[in-house]
């Protein structure tokens, strides 16, 4: 009998890895502790649910953590992210981004907004000077205004990847919030936090790029409030740090 | 002098001459001006030869008295010539000549002597026209030297009475040898004048009688092989597959290259002639192009494609010909051919940048559709949502009538894609994913909604997939009014450099609806072109349609 028992046990143990997850990036971030209000969104789907403890989020899901909030997520390789109050993150945001892998992302930035049609080095004798009625539409009502919110959001999931050190993702990220937001109101923020990202990632000529624009943000407004003061303080030292850089 | 009529002779003479002389000074110089002189490499020439020999002088003289006559005349001669192109400026020539001295004198009605001496030359040597590669010009003088024999005849007879005479002959050979200069002045290709002049040493001794000068004035006719003045030391085709679809592509980009040497030493101009028998709209000239003397010029081929070529059913070897003709007075012309390969209406090489080709937004079928269909669009007509919803009702629209996703035929031999241009693709209700990216573009850019292509060579499948985007025309911070998931939208820069959101569709998925196609299109886009850096790394494109 006990023979038995201890045969069965080891056939168990060996069948073991068929019923174990594979380890893969598809399906290896899990929450392992939430508190407050925290929603996942699956996929491409609209709607947010409420998430749960042990929940497997694939790398196009989402997870959002409200106002006075958090949720911490456990990787493949068993490290915690964190993500804080009113952020929402792409799981896809956390996937691992090698140094080759940004430099292609930040030339296909710079690509992406070369115009399709450069009129200054095509000559093209048009039969007519401007087509009428194309490309343009009287609004009969104005556009809402952008969700105000949705951009803080999506800021400060970027800069938690920032805080846990994931230096290239929070660049990704804080581009792409750039580009949906593009005229985000955040007198510099963001382009500080990618001068920090870059500086840590030893690219000095993006950093002072960063930092010289963020300057100018800050400088737009007719208004400097004590926190913008600090700001500029801030970025006027990274820039005096850099370019005294051997 | 007065003629018959009683009309002065001179004064008719004077008119006659000052009529015919104008016209033959016209006709030689502009035949000399045409013909430029590129000597043809072989040709045979009459010349009236003067000779002033050591024993002779060009003289005719005659004595006439009542009852006795003298006559001489010497000095005067004739030469057949014959002259063959041995290497560019060298010639090969031979000659028979003749000249001769003849006495006859009559002392009274009985007595009378005729005395005539004959030599007659046999000639072979060579000739260099030292400036046919260096002017343009009928005038092509030259150098000649040869050698060869000389045949002297000598002959006598004297007659003293009606049944007396005494007749002497005598013959001999002398070897000698010749130098001398001269000139053609070429009035056609085919026809020159010649002017001669040179000194013949008999017996290779300048003392002997015969030796002497000899100068003629004569004409030749040429034929064979013109100089060369260039060389094509290469055709290569650079488009060998020709896909009809292309065809206005073709018009403006060269699908040959021919490199043609100028080899004479004068510029000359060049012009290329190409057409492909039963396929191009025509002979497509290149106009003339000139080139230096000594140097070597890359002339693009282009042929000249119209709508016509897109009646092609079936993949058919065609033949360019070509004929490049230059000039430099003359005109000559090589002929050459080139096989290619012209594809079907339908066929496409896979090249995404010529899949827009295929959408045809201002086809008749395609904006009777289009148009059709948003007339029953009854919602506001001015909002920012306009594109959107017009393409949304498109889609479905197209989507009830059952357009369906099928697969292209195996074709043997064939490993050309095939793609069906909008009309087909809505007559025979299916296509495959390009087809109904293309019949999807076509309707979106019919009705002024931009659209572009993604395409997706997956590094770790085996075949390609094409799907599309289309321009909401919506600001990227106005996302929410589409949709909460920003993963669904794609911001891109179109055409005018305004970043806007762009929807993807996955148009294969037509018979699910809508936003099934935009979920699976969404999908697609996020993982392969962002996830997996697909955009970056380049095995993700998006073509925009215009």
């Amino acid at each position: 009998m006990n023979r038995h028992i201890i045969r069965m046990i080891g056939w168990l143990l060996l069948a073991l890895p068929l019923f174990s997850q594979p380890v893969s990036n598809e399906s290896n971030v899990r929450i392992v502790r939430l508190h407050g209000d925290v929603r996942v969104r699956s996929g491409l789907d609209e709607a947010w649910t409420a998430a749960g403890l042990g929940m497997q989020l694939k790398p196009l899901d989402s997870v959002f953590a409200g106002e006075a909030s958090e949720v911490v997520l456990v990787l493949g390789d068993e490290t915690r992210f964190v993500l804080g109050g009113n952020a929402v993150l792409d799981i896809g945001d956390l996937r691992r981004i090698t140094e080759r892998q940004l430099f292609l992302f930040l030339m296909s930035q710079k690509v992406g907004r070369i115009a399709a049609h450069d009129s200054s080095t095509t000559i093209r004798i048009a039969n007519v000077s401007v087509v009428r009625g194309s490309q343009k539409q009287i609004q009969a009502e104005p556009l809402p205004l952008p969700d105000a919110q949705g951009w803080v959001r999506e800021k400060n999931g970027a800069k938690a990847l920032f805080d846990a050190g994931y230096y290239a993702n929070a660049v990704v990220k804080f581009y792409t919030v750039l580009r949906r937001h593009p005229g985000v109101p955040d007198r510099g923020e963001i382009h500080l936090y990618l001068g920090q990202a870059f500086e840590s990632l030893n690219e000095t000529g993006c950093a002072l790029d960063a930092y010289q624009t963020a300057l100018d943000r800050v400088n737009a407004g007719p208004e400097m409030p004590k926190q913008l003061v600090e700001r500029k303080a801030q970025i006027e030292a990274a820039l005096l740090r850099l370019k005294s850089k051997p | 002098m007065l003629d018959k009529d009683g009309n002065n002779r001179g004064r008719r003479r004077s008119r006659v001459i000052r009529k015919i002389v104008p016209w033959l000074f016209s006709t030689v110089w502009i035949s000399a001006v045409q013909s430029q002189g590129i000597t043809r490499s072989t040709g045979l020439g009459i010349r009236g030869s003067f000779w002033k020999t050591n024993n002779q002088i060009l003289s005719i003289r005659v004595n006439s008295l009542q009852t006795a006559s003298d006559v001489q005349v010497e000095g005067l001669g004739g030469e057949l010539t014959f002259f063959s192109r041995l290497h560019d400026s060298w010639f090969l020539e031979s000659s028979v000549g003749s000249v001769a001295r003849v006495h006859v004198e009559n002392t009274d009605f009985l007595k009378s002597g005729t005395d005539v001496s004959v030599m007659i030359p046999f000639n072979l040597g060579a000739r260099y026209d030292f400036l046919t590669g260096w002017v343009r010009s009928a005038v092509q003088p030259y150098v000649c030297a040869g050698v060869g024999t000389y045949w002297m005849i000598q002959t006598a007879v004297k007659s003293e009475g009606i049944a007396d005479a005494l007749i002497s002959a005598q013959s001999g050979f002398k070897f000698g040898g010749y130098a001398g200069f001269g000139t053609h002045l070429t009035l056609a290709s085919w026809f020159a004048l010649n002017f001669d002049a040179r000194h013949h040493l008999v017996d290779f001794s300048s003392a002997n009688p015969n030796s002497g000068f000899e100068i003629g004035f004569g004409f030749c006719f040429m034929w064979g092989r013109q100089r060369e003045i260039f060389q094509v030391q290469a055709v290569r085709v650079i488009v060998a597959d020709i896909y009809p679809a292309y065809y206005r592509f073709y018009n403006t980009y060269p699908l040959a290259m021919a490199t043609i040497r100028n080899t004479a030493e004068f510029p000359i101009e060049v012009n290329l002639r190409s057409w492909i028998d039963g396929v191009t709209d025509g002979v497509r000239q290149s106009g003339f192009v000139s080139i230096p003397k000594g140097e070597t010029k890359d002339l693009p081929v282009y042929l000249l494609f119209g709508p016509g070529l897109l009646r092609a059913e079936t993949r058919e070897p065609a033949v360019i010909d070509l004929e490049i003709e230059a000039r430099a007075g003359v005109t000559l012309r090589k002929s050459f051919s080139a096989q290619v390969v012209v594809h079907s209406r339908n066929a496409w090489n896979g090249d995404i940048d010529k899949l827009p080709v295929f959408v045809t937004p201002d086809d008749p079928a395609v904006q009777s559709l289009s148009r059709g269909i948003l007339k029953e669009d009854t919602a506001a007509a001015l909002s920012g949502l306009q594109k959107y919803r017009h393409a949304r009702l498109l889609f479905e629209v197209l989507s009830r009538r059952g357009i369906r996703y099928q697969s292209d035929p195996n074709i043997p031999f064939d490993r050309d894609d095939r793609v069906q241009f909008a009309p087909a693709t809505l007559s025979s209700g299916t296509g495959d994913c390009d087809d109904l990216a293309v019949l999807f573009a076509s309707l979106f850019e019919s009705v002024g909604i931009p659209a572009a292509f993604v395409d997706v060579k997956d590094p770790k499948a085996s075949q390609a997939h094409v799907y599309l985007l289309f321009d909401t025309g919506l600001p990227p911070d106005q996302g929410q009014l589409l949709t909460s998931n920003e993963k669904r939208t794609v911001v891109r820069e179109n055409a005018t450099g305004t970043a806007t959101l762009w929807i993807p569709l996955e148009t294969t998925l037509v018979q699910s609806g809508f936003e099934t196609a935009w979920k699976q299109g969404a999908i697609q886009y996020t993982q392969d072109g962002v996830l997996r850096q697909g955009l970056a790394e380049g095995w993700v494109k998006t073509i925009d349609i215009q």
